[in-house]
Parts: structure tokens; C-alpha cells; sequence
């Protein structure tokens, strides 16, 4: 799935723009945000299809942020950013809810693997919501 | 009366008893002899009596022959005329006259006898004087008249008739005699029954004072020996008092009052006897409650004389490393304690001792089987007594676990505190180095594989990315970790872990020798943590072997102290680790100058263990390698919360 809409949230500016510079390469609709308010003001306006989400903020921590999409939109792909070592909080947060976890590595080799498996399981999800909307339809 | 009589005898002393019923033989014995003595004088006077009745009928009997000697020779002359027919007669007539005197001196005093014979002797008298005229006027010639009175007869006459008289008086002079020894018989019997009546008197006098006397002084004996005897456990208060003034009265009063302080002494033993008898059940029970205390105690007990020892209680034996229900000789304590305290101890305490100080020290008992028990021991003198050497009662404390305890949480916080500082500056590197990394690693795409800067980008990216490594150890190291045992078998987790470093065994053609015990007991601990033990071990022989070298790995149960556990010792054949170097490799950031790795493996490995409660040891030969030992409990007793 190409041309996706992506909000990535990380308070650290050289990674928020790593991050934006590989996801744009590819062929991605980027926006970066610094904070979970930013964010979640930014969500009002639009709701994306998938949101990087730093889990250590200063401000609300990713957790919170994560509390609030669920309730304003539900259906957004929330892949949690977790630095090593902290791993069992983003399985915290996977309970509540998040996708998948993306450990900030130097390299950030997993990021293209993880999004492109969440993009291909948003991708999947929406198909079956319009087969589902087709039969009520009919 | 009698009564009142056996009572004034009863109360007579003793000594006057004895005399007064002495006497009374003693005056039966008397009055005996006098009674004796007159019959034996009646008897002789009876016998005197017939002596003379006797001796006057011999007279009579010489007196009547003086007579016929008279007559005959009268006859002679007047026949013959001769003279010499005249002395006999002149002798005769003499001799009549002499026993006729004596006779009439002898004749009774009765008138019939004595009558009698003054007729006799008229007659006899009157015969001489008719013989001495005849005589006379023969002389003169007028013998005729002699012949006239022979012829005639009578001399003859009176012969027979003074015969006649002579026959009466024997005859009544016989009866005499008869009365007289009819008399003296009489007397015999009579001072006979005299003295036999009054023997035998006397004797039963006598034996009845001595019964009196025996029934007066023995009686009362004999009961007082009843009393006494019969009832020799019972109460001797009973003992009988007589009521008389003599000296067996005074006899059985103080015996009585004796009796009753024998029975108050005797009973006042059998009550302290009894309550010596609560005492000691009480001492007894009082010693078994405080050897029970004692030798239940879950701390050493023992007593001392100077600095020997003369007491040990069980768990001080356990403590020393002996068998705690063996008898042990008290010295070999002082033998026991490990050789680097022992000199010190002993030393100090005989200070203790002469200055009469109580100690307290901690030093260690050294084991046979190897294992070191740390003590805190006190020792405090007994006060109050002045015994020389003075005696001490010590207590010794197990503070080897408290010990292990303290360095070990010592250790840990030193470790956390570390862990703490260096993940704070491990997060704070982090996210700038990720913004570094990321970055370079997005500007890589900027060039072409021919690109030389590429080649510098690279660098920045592979240095980045160690020290992206290092950040996530120090992480790891500090890091609080689930402890979650699970039961492991051993064999496993060492393939699981040769297999992870497989590929680089083979690349230096390394071979692991597993020799592991086949029946190993599972292991009761964290599954992942020890396997990351291993990994790190094995890895670090890995790096020592040379290239075609050979690591051991070897397994066996082994019991430490009383607990049950598994050695797993990993030994490579590489350089080995000089002294100095060795003793610091379990802390943290302490390497051995290799360029890979950030000096927190065997740290890490040590908190693992450690959070097992097992132990790990590194010894090494300089040429010849390196062995870890770790040993692992097979169970989990208490968990150690690590930082």
C-alpha cells in the first residue's frame, strides 16, 4: 500500500526527521509532530492512517495519547516507538490497543518492515469493511 | 494395803530395794541358825545324859563285883586265916566305898532310884560292917563266930538280897537309858525337820525377794524394750512412763521424753527429706527444661575454664563442623577455627581471660569437607565468683548466611546505584546516538556503492551502532529482571546455547566436550537468564581458545553445605588470566583489555547466579586456561530481588 497518510510523533527532531525522510522515500504522506497534543489536534483535522507514536514524551506520555485516539478514533493503526530496554511497557500499550512496537534502533532497519505490515493489514481491514457495507447495502 | 505397799516398795531406790529384800533371807538365815543351834545342843545334852547313864550302870556292875571280891575274900580268910586273903578285901572295901561315892553322885535325882539305892548301900554297909567285926574277932581267935556267919549265911543273905536290889536299880537305871534314847531320837528328827523346813524356808524367801526385786526392775524393762521394739517405724512418742520415784521411773521418763525427741527429729527428717525430695524433682525437671533450652538452642553454647573448653552444646558442634550427637573431647574446638583467625582468637581471648574481660570477636570454623561457618562469638566471665581461672559462658552466633547476606546486598547496591547512574547516561547517549545513526544511515542511500565517502558514512554508522550495543548492555545490566524459575534440564540449554554460537565455533573450528552428568536432576531456576549465563561463558572461552582449540563443559550434582545443587564448570585451553586481572572480572566495566564487549558480561553473569543464590568462581592458569565454575541450588528457596 502506497501513498498512506502517516503522523509520526517523536519529542527528538533528528529521529522524527529520519524517521519522515525514510517513510516520504517511500512515497508515504508524512507529518511530523512533536508532542501528543500536536498530535492529537492535528487528528481533529484529519485522521490518518497510521500514527508513529513515541511512548516517552515529555508532556503526555505516548500511553495517554494512545488512551485518547482510542476513544476519538478508533480505527487508526497505532505502531508504538519504544527505545531498547523498555519493551514490556509498548507490550503494555499493545494491550490497549497499538498495532505493533518499533524499537528505535541506529539503523532503524524494522521500520520498513513494520509499516509496510500494518499498512498491508489497514489495507486488509478496509477491504473487508466495504465487502461487509456491499452486503448490508444489497 | 498391798497396793499401797507395792507402791512404797516400787518407789524405793534400787540399792535400798536390794537390801531391804536381801534381808529378808538374810534374817530367815539367822532366826534358822539359832533354832539349829538349839536342837544340836538339846542332842548333846540327850547324849551327855545317857554318857552318864552309862557310865553309872558300869559302875554299878564294878560295885557289885567289889561286893562279891568283898565276900570271897572275906570267905578266904575266915577259911585259911591267912593273911594275904585281908588286901583284897581291904581293897575291895576301899573300892567300895570310893564307887559307892561316885555312884551316889551319879544317881538320878528321882526318889524311887535314889531310895533304892541308899538301901543298897545300907546294905552294903551294913555287910562290911558285920564282915570288918567278924575280921576283928577271927584276929582275936573267936573265929567261930566268922565260921557261925558263913554257916549260917548270912553274907549270903544279904548278898542276894543287895543282888536283888542291884538287878532293880540296873533294870530301872535301863529304863533311863531307853527314855533317853528315845528321847535323843525324837530330838534328832526334830532339829532335822529344823533345818530342812527352815532351808527350804530361806530358799523360798529368797527366791521370792529375788522375784520381787526382778519383777520390780526387770518388768518395766522388758515393757519399755516392747514398746520400743515392737514399733520401730512407728511412733516412738509412745513409749510407756511408769509412775514411781525409784530409778526406773526416772528411766522411762527420760526415755519417754528421749522417745519424743526422737520422734520430732524423725519426723522433722521425714519432712526435709520429703521436701529435698520436691526439690530434686523440681532440680531434675528445672535441668532437663535448661538442657533442653540449651541443646535446642539455633546458636552455640558452651562454657569455658580459662580459654578451655569444657561445654558445647549441639549446635555449637554443627557450627565446628562435627557431628552433633558424638561426644567431642572440648579442645579440638581451638582446631577448628580456620587458620587465618585462629592465632588472633586464642591470642585475644587469653588477654581476655587474664584481664578477666568479657570478648566478642567473629572469626570462622574451618570444615573438613571444605565449608567455612562465620561466627560472631561472645564470651562473658561469670561474676560473682572468684574462681581462678575464671569460667566463661560463651555464645556463638552463625552469621555466615548474614554475612553472604550483607556483602551480597552490599554488592547489589553498590551494583544498582552503578546500574542506575550508568542507564541514566546510557538513555541520555541513546537518543542522540540514534539520532546520529539514523540519520548517517539515511544519507548512505545519498551515494553510490562507487562513492569513497560512502565508505566514511559507513564507518559512522558501524561505530554507532556499537555504541548503540554498549548503551543496550549497560541497559540490560541495570536493568531489573522478572526472575521467573521454571524447571531447566542443563543438557539442553547448553545445546540451545552452542547451537546460538555455532557459526562462529565453526569459523574457528572450535569443538565444545560436553560432559555432562546423565543423571542430572533438573535445574529449579530463571531459563533465560541462565542462558544467557552460558552464552556469555561459552563465548568469552570462545574468544580465549586459539583457533582448533577445544572447550569443556562439564556438569555433576554436588552438594554444598546441605544444600543440593549442580557444578557446571566451562574450561578453555587458551592464555589464561594473570592474578591480578582475575580478581576483578566480575566488576563492572572491568575488561581485559579485548577490544569487543563493555566489561559487563561476567558482571551480569554474577548478578544472574547471585539472584540464584549460587556462586560463580573464575580460576585460571597462566598457558594453560581458564575454568568458570558456577554452581547453581536445585531449588529455589528465596528469591533476591536485584536491581
Amino acid at each position: 500500500m502506497q501513498d498512506a497518510s502517516i503522523y509520526v510523533t517523536d519529542d527528538e527532531p533528528a529521529l522524527r526527521n529520519a524517521l519522515v525522510k525514510r517513510l516520504s522515500k517511500s512515497q508515504h504522506r508524512v507529518k511530523a509532530f512533536e508532542s501528543g497534543a500536536e498530535l492529537l489536534a492535528a487528528v481533529k483535522q484529519e485522521v490518518p492512517d497510521l500514527i508513529l507514536l513515541d511512548l516517552k514524551m515529555p508532556g503526555m506520555t505516548g500511553i495517554e495519547v494512545l488512551a485518547e485516539l482510542r476513544a476519538k478514533a478508533p480505527d487508526v493503526v497505532v505502531i508504538l516507538l519504544t527505545a531498547y530496554g523498555t519493551v514490556e511497557e509498548a507490550v503494555e500499550a499493545m494491550k490497549m490497543g497499538a498495532y505493533d512496537f518499533l524499537i528505535k534502533t541506529v539503523d532503524l532497519q524494522l521500520v520498513d518492515p513494520v509499516v509496510h505490515r500494518a499498512l498491508e493489514y489497514l489495507d486488509l481491514r478496509r477491504r473487508v469493511e466495504r465487502i461487509d457495507k456491499n452486503d448490508t447495502a444489497h | 494395803m498391798r497396793e499401797y505397799l507395792t507402791r512404797l516398795f516400787n518407789d524405793l531406790p534400787i540399792g535400798r530395794k536390794l537390801l531391804l529384800v536381801s534381808f529378808i533371807p538374810l534374817a530367815a538365815l539367822i532366826l534358822l541358825s539359832i533354832v539349829t543351834y538349839e536342837s544340836v545342843q538339846t542332842v548333846a545334852q540327850d547324849e551327855e545324859q545317857l554318857n552318864r547313864l552309862y557310865r553309872t550302870q558300869k559302875s554299878a556292875a564294878q560295885y557289885m563285883r567289889l561286893v562279891v571280891d568283898l565276900e570271897t575274900s572275906f570267905r578266904g580268910y575266915v577259911l585259911t586265916l591267912q593273911t594275904p586273903y585281908l588286901r583284897p578285901f581291904r581293897s575291895a572295901q576301899e573300892g567300895i566305898f570310893s564307887v559307892g561315892g561316885e555312884l551316889a553322885g551319879m544317881v538320878s535325882d528321882e526318889a524311887s532310884h535314889r531310895t533304892h539305892f541308899m538301901e543298897i548301900q545300907a546294905l552294903v554297909k551294913q555287910l562290911i560292917l558285920e564282915k570288918v567285926e567278924l575280921i576283928d574277932a577271927a584276929k582275936k581267935g573267936h573265929r567261930d563266930q566268922a565260921l557261925h556267919y558263913i554257916e549260917a549265911g548270912r553274907g549270903r543273905e544279904l548278898m542276894a538280897k543287895i543282888r536283888e536290889l542291884m538287878v532293880t536299880f540296873d533294870q530301872l537305871e535301863q529304863q533311863r537309858v531307853e527314855a533317853r534314847i528315845a528321847e535323843l531320837s525324837v530330838d534328832r528328827t526334830a532339829t532335822l525337820k529344823v533345818i530342812l523346813i527352815g532351808g527350804i524356808l530361806a530358799l523360798g524367801l529368797m527366791a521370792s525377794a529375788l522375784y520381787l526385786i526382778a519383777r520390780s526392775i526387770a518388768g518395766p524393762l522388758v515393757l519399755l524394750a516392747t514398746a520400743v521394739g515392737s514399733s520401730p517405724t512407728g511412733s516412738l512418742a509412745g513409749i510407756p512412763v511408769f509412775e514411781r520415784r525409784d530409778e526406773v521411773g526416772y528411766l522411762t521418763r527420760a526415755m519417754h521424753e528421749m522417745g519424743i525427741q526422737i520422734q520430732r527429729h524423725v519426723d522433722q527428717v521425714e519432712h526435709s527429706e520429703a521436701a529435698l525430695r520436691v526439690l530434686n524433682e523440681n532440680l531434675s525437671a528445672s535441668e532437663s527444661k535448661y538442657r533442653g533450652l540449651v541443646d535446642n538452642a539455633p546458636f552455640g553454647i558452651f562454657t569455658t575454664r580459662g580459654a578451655q573448653v569444657t561445654f558445647s552444646n549441639r549446635y555449637n558442634q554443627v557450627l565446628a563442623g562435627l557431628d552433633p550427637d558424638q561426644e567431642v573431647d572440648p579442645g579440638t574446638f581451638r582446631q577448628l577455627i580456620h587458620l587465618e583467625d585462629r592465632a588472633r582468637v586464642l591470642a585475644e581471648f587469653d588477654q581476655a581471660v587474664s584481664d578477666g574481660r568479657p570478648y566478642e570477636t567473629v572469626f570462622r570454623f574451618q570444615h573438613k569437607d571444605g565449608g567455612v561457618r562465620k561466627v560472631l562469638s561472645r564470651r562473658l566471665p561469670i561474676t560473682g565468683e572468684h574462681i581462678v581461672p575464671p569460667i566463661y559462658v560463651g555464645f556463638n552466633v552463625d552469621i555466615t548466611a548474614l554475612d553472604d547476606l550483607q556483602s551480597r546486598l552490599s554488592r547489589s547496591e553498590r551494583l544498582a546505584t552503578l546500574g542506575q547512574v550508568a542507564a541514566g547516561i546510557a538513555h541520555e547517549i541513546r537518543n542522540p546516538l540514534v539520532g546520529i545513526g539514523s540519520n548517517a544511515f539515511l544519507l548512505l542511500d545519498e551515494f553510490d556503492a562507487s562513492d569513497l565517502r560512502r565508505a566514511d558514512i559507513d564507518i559512522i554508522v558501524k561505530e554507532t551502532k556499537r555504541l548503540d550495543r554498549i548503551v543496550n548492555q549497560i541497559i540490560d545490566y541495570a536493568r531489573p529482571r522478572d526472575f521467573a524459575p521454571t524447571p531447566c534440564v542443563l543438557s539442553d540449554l547448553v545445546e540451545e546455547v552452542v547451537k546460538l554460537l555455532n557459526s562462529s565455533l565453526e569459523a574457528r573450528h572450535i569443538a565444545v566436550k560436553r560432559s555432562l552428568s546423565p543423571m542430572l536432576a533438573p535445574l529449579h531456576a530463571d531459563h533465560d537468564q541462565i542462558k544467557q549465563v552460558l552464552l556469555n561463558i561459552l563465548q568469552n572461552a570462545m574468544e580465549a581458545s586459539p583457533e582448533g582449540g577445544c572447550i569443556d563443559v562439564a556438569a555433576f550434582e554436588f552438594l554444598q553445605g546441605q544444600k543440593a545443587g549442580v557444578v557446571i564448570k566451562i574450561t578453555d585451553h587458551g592464555p589464561g588470566i594473570p592474578e591480578k586481572v582475575l580478581a576483578r572480572v566480575f566488576e563492572p566495566f572491568f575488561t581485559s583489555g579485548k577490544r569487543q564487549g563493555t566489561g559487563l558480561g561476567l558482571a551480569i553473569c554474577r548478578n544472574i547466579i547471585d539472584a540464584h543464590g549460587g556462586d560463580i568462581q573464575l580460576t585460571s592458569e597462566l598457558g594453560k586456561g581458564t575454568s568458570v565454575r558456577i554452581w547453581l541450588p536445585l531449588h529455589q528457596e528465596f528469591k533476591l530481588a536485584q536491581g
